[in-house]
């Protein structure tokens, strides 16, 4: 099954890898397309609702830092940490419940609260997106007051505000 | 180093490992085009249609490249065109880091919380780029099937 391959000089072996490279390219790109054409997937998909149709609440709404101050301080909203469990453990808001992605809809499911209970959702910061999913699965379970406090965790600490650690 | 080029063995491995890479990372995204497209716009590089389209063809590149050099037909362009998105993708992860982007990479799982950017996965892929040149320039009597083929035609040629 083996045999010595002709010999070619580095520059004919960088032109046989542009030619095997467009071929393969050609190809692939062919056979992609194929597949999300007979699947109905990726470009070929249709296009998903308005997120506000498929909600049981209104849309979430971001709210700044003071604003979140502000509702922690009120001690009525639900503040949840939207990270991986690991970051949780290391320093979180005080009195906020960890629902990484990953969990949430069964967490969710085993949340028994008011559905005006105001929900405060928060990830690491900018840039940073399981705060917003985690918090459209609170309001399609029909929660009315969703806010997502998109600076996050990073401006919670950076500003000097209380934080929580968790014990082994 | 071109004894380094002409070792079989170490070919054999590199194709292995950089086959199986491209292969593993492929397959839960070319299966999910709409998630991977997702993470494609976390990067806010490409335009919604545009990362649409990458998420779509994008990984079934990767899975053909990788098939192909694992089975050692177009091995060189295979490994070409891996170690030609590998320096994409890097490129991407650094100008996430440098906008200070906490996201995910979207290299080997669509899952948002699994392989965070950072400088490991630019160390990574830098490893990846010289294993691809490695193929590219490779002149190893390799066990491939193009190889095969070649041969029996030889033979078929001979015996006539």
């Amino acid at each position: 099954m083996t045999s010595p391959l002709p010999i070619l000089s580095p520059r004919q072996r960088l032109h046989e890898a542009v030619r095997e490279a467009a071929a393969l390219v050609l190809v692939a790109v062919a056979i992609g397309l194929f597949y999300n054409g007979v699947t109905g997937k990726g470009i070929f998909g249709t296009p998903k609702p308005a997120a506000a149709s498929t909600q049981a609440g209104p849309a979430p709404e971001i709210i700044p830092l003071e604003t979140a101050v502000a509702l922690h301080r009120d001690g009525t909203a639900l503040f949840v940490d939207s990270r991986h469990e690991f970051d949780f453990r290391l320093g979180h808001i005080p009195g906020a419940i960890v629902v990484p992605l990953k969990e949430a809809d069964g967490i969710i499911a085993g949340i028994s609260l008011p559905k005006d209970r105001p929900v405060v959702v928060y990830c690491d910061g900018a840039g940073c997106n399981s705060s917003f999913e985690v918090g459209a699965k609170f309001s399609a379970a029909g929660y009315t007051k969703v806010y997502i406090f998109f600076a996050g965790w990073t401006a919670w600490k950076a500003a000097g505000h209380e934080t929580l650690k968790e014990h082994p | 180093m071109n004894s380094l080029l002409a070792d079989r063995r170490l070919e054999l491995l590199t194709r292995l490992v950089v086959g199986t890479i491209f292969v593993s990372a492929s397959i839960e995204k070319a299966a999910e085009p709409a998630a991977f497209a997702a993470m494609i716009d976390n990067y806010k590089v490409l335009s919604p249609a545009l990362s649409m389209f990458v998420a779509s063809t994008l990984p079934w590149v990767e899975l053909i490249c990788g098939v192909a050099v694992i089975l050692g037909v177009g091995v060189r362009g295979g490994a070409l065109v891996i170690g030609l998105l590998t320096i994409g993708f890097t490129f991407a992860v650094i100008s996430g880091i440098m906008r200070g982007l906490d996201i995910s990479c979207g290299c080997y799982t669509l899952d948002p919380e699994v392989g965070k950017i950072g400088w490991r996965k630019v160390v990574e892929n830098s490893g990846i780029v010289v294993l691809s040149v490695f193929l590219v320039y490779s002149t190893a009597a390799r066990v491939t099937l193009d190889r095969l083929v070649a041969g029996r035609r030889e033979q078929e040629a001979s015996s006539n």
